[in-house]
């Protein structure tokens, strides 16, 4: 009799248990993460910025038509840039302007747009080629519907909006919101980056870092909150006084 | 077999039906919650007695030195220190002054008497750097008391940060809390600033908790 008829089967081998399958493939993960981790960090900052004047060169402009306008919002070194852009006689470079804070009113700090107004004739701009546009506070909604404004005043006309690198996007969604749809068209967003930082390298500082979180938490809240953010009340001395004798906050 | 599917599947929708409910309460008492989660970095202090020495941590120079302020003119603080911060671009490139001296025209246009304004040299970038600077202080002067002005929803980390440099000096303070404009722990969510600032908060405030 065939001696392998007799014998029992083997009994099935114990599959290899799933945890350690897992944590073989995390392991790989976490490694391909960690290999990759310049190119995940700087495809993340990408997804605050939005740069029109590059999509336009990639596009296959080999030179950009300079804007009718230029907005000057925020950014590191936005006067020179405003300069760079400045033809004379057909750019008109824009200045926005708010109520005047409790340091302005105190006469301690000069009022943002004065000081954007000297800085721009520092670097050679006529006089007559500053416009100004203005609003109740700085919220982004706020300054996209004075934006609005003027360029249903001026049909046609391009503008070019400087802002910090980080937070051009949060600009794209706070102007798509507040400026009619038929003049959006117009906007071109020229993101600037920080002389310390750029996508490229922002983890490696801590003002890069604190700028990435603060750029995706007010993306967020941009895309989260639409419609107009409520302007930031001033406190008043009675709520300084409270705040020691232990009845700050709101 | 049979059993421990039966099990493994009941414990399953246990689950599920607990991460609903708890999705649902969040929903329903959202508001509450983010104003508690909002005041739970509020751990400011009163002012009990006068104290010798008021010091103004750095930023929030639109709030925090009209609260020095109020405590001056109420007898109740004997000078004002003044922290220098790092240089800002802005600062850099002369748009803005530096926030030092920002304060000082802050405090003089005020009415408070220069006499009353020490102008602190040591250069922080940082409240760990600041809380240095303030268990040198306290080490200096020893029979002093110092109160800390800052925003209210930096007290926590400040005087986490703080009460650790200073070991048993950091009986002589007392943290006091400077409303912030716009936001506060019961709006917080509701504006970008307001965001931006409780979220990055708890952030920092985990790194100084693990530091």
């Amino acid at each position: 009799m065939d001696e392998s008829l007799t014998q029992n089967p083997p009994p099935p081998r114990p599959s290899r248990p799933k945890w350690r399958r897992r944590c073989v493939v995390l392991g790989a993960l976490l490694l391909a993460v960690w290999f990759f981790r310049a190119s995940l960090l700087r495809g993340l900052a990408a997804g605050l910025i939005v740069d029109d004047h590059a999509v336009s060169l990639r596009q296959g402009e080999t030179q950009r038509e300079p804007a009718d306008a230029v907005l000057i919002l925020d950014g590191d070194r936005q006067f020179d840039l405003a300069a760079e852009l400045y033809r004379p006689g057909t750019t008109t470079i824009l200045i926005y302007r708010s109520r005047p804070n409790r340091l302005v009113r105190l006469g301690v700090m000069p009022p943002t747009d004065e000081t954007a107004r000297q800085e721009i004739l520092k670097r050679g701009i006529a006089h007559g080629d500053l416009d100004e546009i203005a609003g109740e506070s700085l919220s982004r909604s706020t300054v996209g519907a004075a934006l609005g404004r003027w360029l249903a005043d001026h049909p046609g006309r391009k503008v070019d909006v400087l802002c910090d690198r980080f937070t051009s996007r949060t600009w794209r969604v706070a102007f798509k919101r507040a400026v009619n749809p038929s003049l959006a068209g117009q906007i071109s967003i020229v993101p600037l980056p920080d002389r310390h930082f750029d996508e490229s390298d922002w983890w490696h500082s801590k003002v890069g870092t604190v700028g990435f979180l603060n750029g995706y938490i007010r993306l967020g809240f941009h895309y989260c909150r639409p419609g107009q953010e409520a302007d930031r009340a001033e406190r008043t001395t009675a709520e300084f006084r409270a705040a020691y004798a232990g009845g700050a906050g709101r | 077999m049979k059993a421990a599917n039966f099990l493994r599947r009941r414990w399953r929708c246990l689950a599920v039906a607990l991460i609903l409910a708890g999705g649902c309460f969040i929903y329903v008492r959202h508001e509450a919650l983010l104003c508690r989660v909002g005041r739970w970095l509020n751990v400011a202090g009163r002012l009990e007695r006068p104290i010798d020495a008021v010091m103004i941590l750095g930023g929030g120079a639109s709030t925090r030195p009209f609260v020095a302020i109020e405590m001056l003119r109420d007898g109740l603080a004997g000078k004002i220190l003044v922290n220098s911060t790092e240089r800002t671009n802005e600062n850099l490139d002369g748009l803005v002054p530096h926030e030092q001296e920002l304060i000082r025209q802050i405090l003089l246009r005020s009415g408070i008497s220069a006499d009353a304004i020490v102008l602190l040299t040591t250069q922080v970038g940082s409240t760990a750097a600041e809380a240095l600077v303030v268990a040198e202080w306290l080490e200096e002067h020893p029979a002093q008391s110092l109160a800390v002005v800052t925003s209210d929803y930096h007290t926590r980390r400040a005087r986490v940060l703080i009460n650790r440099a200073c070991g048993e000096n950091a009986a002589r303070l007392v943290f006091i809390g400077a409303p912030t404009d716009g936001f506060g722990a019961n709006d917080w969510w509701s504006s970008e600033a307001g965001l931006v600032s409780y979220l990055t908060e708890y952030l920092k405030l985990g790194i100084a908790l693990v530091r």
